[in-house]
């Protein structure tokens, strides 16, 4: 009833929308990004094929993890940031006026760069997603089928219902992930996912990148080349707020056309 | 060396010996330890010959003026000990007898209190100067010291402390029986008991959890989950602080005028006024309890497609549920003692009986204690008084134990 409600909301709110080219599942469009009187981001213009996985790497505070927090408005909840430009999620523009910034953070999943889970239990925090969203869906089956997803359920599934906060870092980074996969989104962000997690764990996350590829669509943000190069089909470079090159992985490590990324790429600064 | 060591030990015993029954005596006053007069003066005259011995033994032995500082000090003892001597006796305060009600209370409390407070401070400073040649200066010493005088911080917060509670429960234990805690109050505050002022009291702690609770909280979550910084949040945050820092009776006044005449004076105008006194506190509490709960799980939350009002509800209220509850229940804790707010706006000292409801006047235990003082030095009446006081500090440490029970259960780690 209550979703019924809703999708009749939604229906009423026009978007904008455009034509997509193929395989392609989201277009960042001139995009300019401010908080207060600087500017983080400057006309970006990029774009994330579907069932790939796309790297942004740059030196501290070239506002990549803002780059990614724009793909999902999760910058709407700092007060101080202004944006001009257009992002298009299949064809429609998430940040027109009529667009439901809630309804885009469910398509769109995000894993932050510290764990976060809730302090509750383990099953709780999986389906908590659709708690919020009002899914119609079977709780056990669901937490089973993200915990698996996420590589998590055989190291959890006696202990569901135990504090989420008791597992390790690592475990607590791929319940985040499973979290995320539980609103069944279409893309998913990932802010440097592994940056506080040991070598293991952080193998564990690349393993389960890859797998996910298959069914979702990935943005990750690094500040590890190693690791950009390993896992990602894309990789942006971003450089004081610009992007400076995008292009194919291989084609971007091997042999980049701009001065500045072959720089950072050989490690001369960064 | 040897003699050095034993000596200055010597010194430190009794130094320790004056500072303990000079604090003893301080926080259990006269009743089963006194410090004699001529003890006293014979326990000053021991200890600055020690300090003249020691120090003009260092000075041949190792020809050294280390520890001149002794004489000095030393010598302000004996002259200690000769002004009380010389005193007269009319105005010797050691020498005088006690009593309590029967004198005015500045005397009482410079008897009591500032003459043993003096000896423990003196013993206190004696013991560590004769600390200082039995462990030697230095490093040590400095730690030593640092360490002794932030432990005596911690004995002066918590002395008064004891000391209310153990005048309270020594002299009002006795009254508290049965009969007292149920009975009716007289006009004349002798016998009878005190039923109808503990049921008002409960009556007003539960007509203010009820006002205060979604109010507090509600402001609490504005300011620390809605609000951005702005000219509205700052007149928001000076408005509550100022509303903290109004006397009590101020806001009794508020409540006499703005309250008493739409609800008359009664139960619910008293909880009324009471509330907006307890609201900074819960606010305050509130509020930092909230912006405690770190932002990431609120990022979490919203990423995952949660709204902001999802978001306080299943994320941030609950794990800031034992700072707002703990907040919550020390202010009840301060609205349950005061008495100025409830003193024009329905509490009476004789003759409601049990509140029959929210628009009845009432009794409660703070305005009846201070009803009692005006017939103080009448014992029957005094003995009312402290058994009140004894009710009252009860049902307020039942209080705050129920708070430190409540955060226990619903603490949650991040």
């Amino acid at each position: 009833m209550i979703n019924k409600f809703k999708n009749l909301l939604q229906e009423d709110e026009i978007c904008e929308t455009r034509e997509m080219p193929e395989k392609i599942k989201m277009i960042v469009e001139d995009f300019d990004l401010w908080y207060g009187d600087n500017q983080a981001l400057k006309s970006i213009d990029m774009e994330v094929e579907e069932n790939k996985v796309t790297a942004i790497i740059g030196p501290s505070g070239c506002g990549k993890s803002t780059l990614v927090r724009s793909l999902n408005r999760m910058n709407d909840t700092i007060s101080s940031v202004r944006t001009s430009g257009n992002v298009w999620l299949d064809g429609m523009n998430i940040y027109e006026d009529g667009c439901d910034e809630v309804d885009i953070r469910r398509r769109i999943g995000m894993v932050f760069q510290k764990p976060n889970p809730f302090p509750f239990s383990i099953e709780n925090n999986v389906f908590y997603g659709c708690d919020v969203n009002d899914m119609d869906v079977d709780k056990d089956e669901t937490v089973e089928r993200c915990l698996k997803d996420a590589a998590l359920w055989d190291e959890v599934k006696d202990r569901l219902d135990e504090n989420a906060l008791s597992l390790s870092g690592g475990q607590q980074q791929r319940l985040c992930i499973a979290r995320a996969l539980a609103t069944e989104p279409e893309v998913l962000l990932m802010d440097e996912p592994a940056s506080a997690l040991d070598p293991i764990a952080t193998a564990k996350i690349e393993d389960l990148i890859d797998e996910l590829k298959k069914d979702y669509t990935v943005v990750i943000v690094t500040h590890n080349m190693q690791q950009a190069a390993r896992i990602s089909d894309y990789t942006a470079y971003m450089y004081l707020g610009e992007l400076i090159e995008f292009g194919e992985t291989e084609q971007i490590f091997e042999n980049p056309q701009k001065e500045n990324t072959e720089n950072y790429i050989t490690g001369r600064f960064g | 060396m040897k003699l050095k060591k034993i000596l200055s030990g010597w010194i430190f015993i009794i130094s320790l010996i004056f500072a303990v029954l000079g604090f003893v005596s301080f926080a259990f006053d006269f009743h089963f330890i006194k410090i004699n007069f001529w003890t006293g003066i014979a326990g000053l005259l021991i200890l600055s010959g020690s300090y003249y011995f020691t120090s003009i033994y260092y000075y041949f032995k190792y020809k050294s003026w280390k520890f001149i500082y002794l004489i000095i000090f030393a010598t302000i003892l004996i002259a200690t000990a000769a002004i009380f001597i010389m005193l007269p006796d009319k105005i010797n305060l050691w020498k005088q007898p006690l009593g309590l009600f029967d004198e005015p209370i500045g005397a009482v409390i410079l008897k009591k209190f500032v003459l043993n407070q003096m000896i423990a401070i003196l013993g206190v400073i004696s013991a560590s100067i004769a600390f200082a040649p039995y462990y030697g200066f230095g490093k040590r010493f400095g730690q030593r010291s640092a360490y002794i005088l932030v432990y005596g911080c911690i004995v002066f917060t918590i002395l008064p402390l004891i000391l209310i509670i153990y005048q309270i429960v020594s002299n009002g234990m006795m009254g508290v029986t049965w009969s007292f805690l149920t009975g009716d109050i007289t006009y004349d505050g002798v016998g009878g008991g005190i039923g109808p002022a503990i049921v008002g009291t409960l009556g007003l702690i539960a007509v203010v959890t009820i006002i205060v609770l979604p109010l507090g909280v509600g402001t609490a979550v504005y300011l620390a989950e809605y609000s951005e910084r702005g000219p509205i949040v700052r007149v928001i945050r000076t408005a509550v602080n100022i509303l903290q820092g109004t006397p009590s009776i101020v806001h009794g006044l508020f409540g006499f005028t703005v309250f008493v005449p739409i609800f008359g004076p009664s139960l619910l105008t008293a909880g009324l006024t009471l509330a907006i006194l307890t609201l900074p506190i819960v606010i305050r509490s509130s509020e930092e309890a909230l912006i405690a709960v770190p932002d990431e799980i609120r990022d979490a939350s919203l990423a995952l497609g949660g709204t902001k009002w999802q978001t306080i509800k299943k994320v941030v209220l609950p794990p800031a549920l034992p700072g707002i509850i703990t907040g919550t229940v020390l202010g009840l804790g301060r609205a349950a003692g005061e008495t100025a707010p409830i003193l024009f706006t329905g509490a009476v000292f004789f003759g409601a009986g049990y509140p029959d409801g929210l628009f009845s006047k009432f009794h409660a235990l703070p305005y009846h204690l201070w009803s009692l003082f005006g017939y103080m030095g009448y014992k029957p009446v005094e003995q009312n008084a402290w058994s009140t006081a004894l009710v009252l500090i009860l049902i307020v440490l039942g209080i705050n134990v129920t708070a430190i029970i409540l955060r226990e259960k619903f603490r949650q780690r991040f």
